[in-house]
């Protein structure tokens, strides 16, 4: 390699690895975060702490995790894996509405310790209705779901719904 | 430059389209969730589309996504027939199946599969890139541009792990095949819980991410590293199910081998 061609290979990787670094800080925008498949941030598992998990109750029953309902991960999914990886969507849907609320900012939202949420603002958001659809895809009938979130050893309610009636 | 237009086509255009076809298949199994009657239905993410959303329609509405999923389908399936044709041609498959991932990508606002939908992008646009331009510097730096991002996908993610006290004391895996999502199969999960197993497979990982620069410095370094890349990759796979990002990865790989 040449000296030019080794400065203009060292110059391709600071810009492509400073994009990297940026990206993850930069992306909020709603509009930029649905293009960032162009912009990855290459920090997988970077902090290896539990995630976000979303319970569903049915009428009557106990709460249960999405992966207690769905089961355990079809077979031979290290090749062809449609449902396992339709499921890590739907918990990057979880992710994604915990992380919304979390940047939400409403200067009138009141201090009540009830986690059901009624307020139009959140449930009209796109995430939340998201993780309704999910909840109703794996839910019984009449039912609840609520995320929890880790906080310390233990998980603590974040957000629940109201009692969603089944489509009829 | 010849031995790179030759393995990327010869290797790297037949594992590109292996990953782009398993993406695609595997949507078409799952395409009742982008239906309204399932979890990701137009009706509900076009809220976020604004003015464009008369325009998003006509691509992301129910039918409209089946065609874009079938054209990264039949896009990828001709890739690795159409490497000798005439420019246009050859091209033509690789910018179809490229578009098809970037919309199916934004339609799931961001990404379906986090890093492997970018990783596969980056290699199908790459190929659409030198198809396009072939044996010019365009190319060379398309090549380049995935080379650099194939190293820093595994080097941004081992600095990145080294601030987590879980990661530098070998405990990050025990921690990570408990996640509900990734429904590890208990065995692997027992055998990677245990403190003697665990910490060997977290500072190997850990070890391979931050080595991956060392690949640059020559062939057979480059195949050691891309051997120990795929037997990773196989691996996640196996225990978390991550089986889009090791024939993304392996997609990727001809181009680091014909540096």
């Amino acid at each position: 390699m040449t000296t030019a061609q080794i400065a203009a290979t060292g110059a391709a990787f600071g810009a492509v690895a400073l994009i990297a670094l940026l990206g993850r800080a930069t992306i909020n925008h709603p509009a930029l975060a649905r293009l960032r498949v162009l912009l990855p941030a290459w920090r997988f598992f970077d902090r290896a702490t539990r995630s976000p998990r979303l319970l569903i109750r049915s009428a009557g029953g106990e709460w249960r995790g999405l992966d207690e309902i769905a089961g355990p991960r079809p077979p031979r999914s290290a090749l062809f894996a449609p449902h396992a990886n339709m499921f890590l969507a739907y918990q990057a849907a979880v992710d994604q509405l915990v992380a919304e609320l979390g940047e939400l900012d409403l200067d009138d939202a009141s201090e009540s310790s009830d986690v059901v949420e009624r307020d139009p603002r959140i449930t009209g958001l796109v995430s939340y209705r998201l993780v309704a659809r999910i909840a109703a895809e794996y839910a019984n009938g009449n039912h609840e779901w609520k995320i929890v979130v880790p906080e310390g050893a233990a998980f603590v309610d974040y957000i629940a719904s109201p009692v969603v009636e089944a489509a009829t | 430059m010849m031995q790179l237009r030759s393995l990327a086509e010869q290797a790297g255009a037949p594992l590109a389209a292996i990953a782009a076809t398993i993406c695609a298949l595997e949507l078409l199994v799952m395409r009742r969730a982008l239906s309204e009657r399932g979890v990701f239905a137009w009706s509900v993410l076009r809220d976020e589309w604004g003015p464009l959303r008369p325009l998003a329609s006509l691509v992301y509405a129910e039918s409209g996504i089946l065609v874009v999923i079938a054209l990264q389908l039949a896009s990828a399936l001709a890739l690795p027939f159409t490497a000798h044709a005439p420019h246009a041609i050859a091209a033509a498959p690789a910018w179809i199946a490229t578009i098809a991932t970037l919309l199916i990508s934004v339609r799931f606002r961001g990404t379906y599969n986090g890093g492997s939908d970018s990783m596969l992008l980056v290699v199908l646009g790459a190929h659409a890139v030198i198809r396009t331009w072939p044996g010019t510097s365009i190319a060379q730096g398309a090549a380049t541009y995935v080379i650099a991002q194939l190293v820093l996908s595994y080097f941004i993610a081992g600095v990145a792990k080294l601030g987590d006290p879980a990661w530098r004391t070998g405990r990050a895996l025990a921690i990570l095949v408990t996640l509900p999502q990734y429904r590890v199969p208990p065995a692997i999960a027992n055998a990677l819980s245990r403190p003697s197993i665990g910490r060997i497979a977290t500072l190997g990982m850990l070890a391979l991410e931050c080595a991956f620069p060392l690949a640059l410095l020559d062939s057979r370094a480059a195949l050691v590293f891309v051997a120990a890349g795929g037997l990773f990759h196989a691996m996640n796979a196996e225990v978390f199910g991550l089986n889009r990002f090791w024939w993304a990865w392996l997609a990727a790989y001809p181009f680091l081998l014909a540096r």
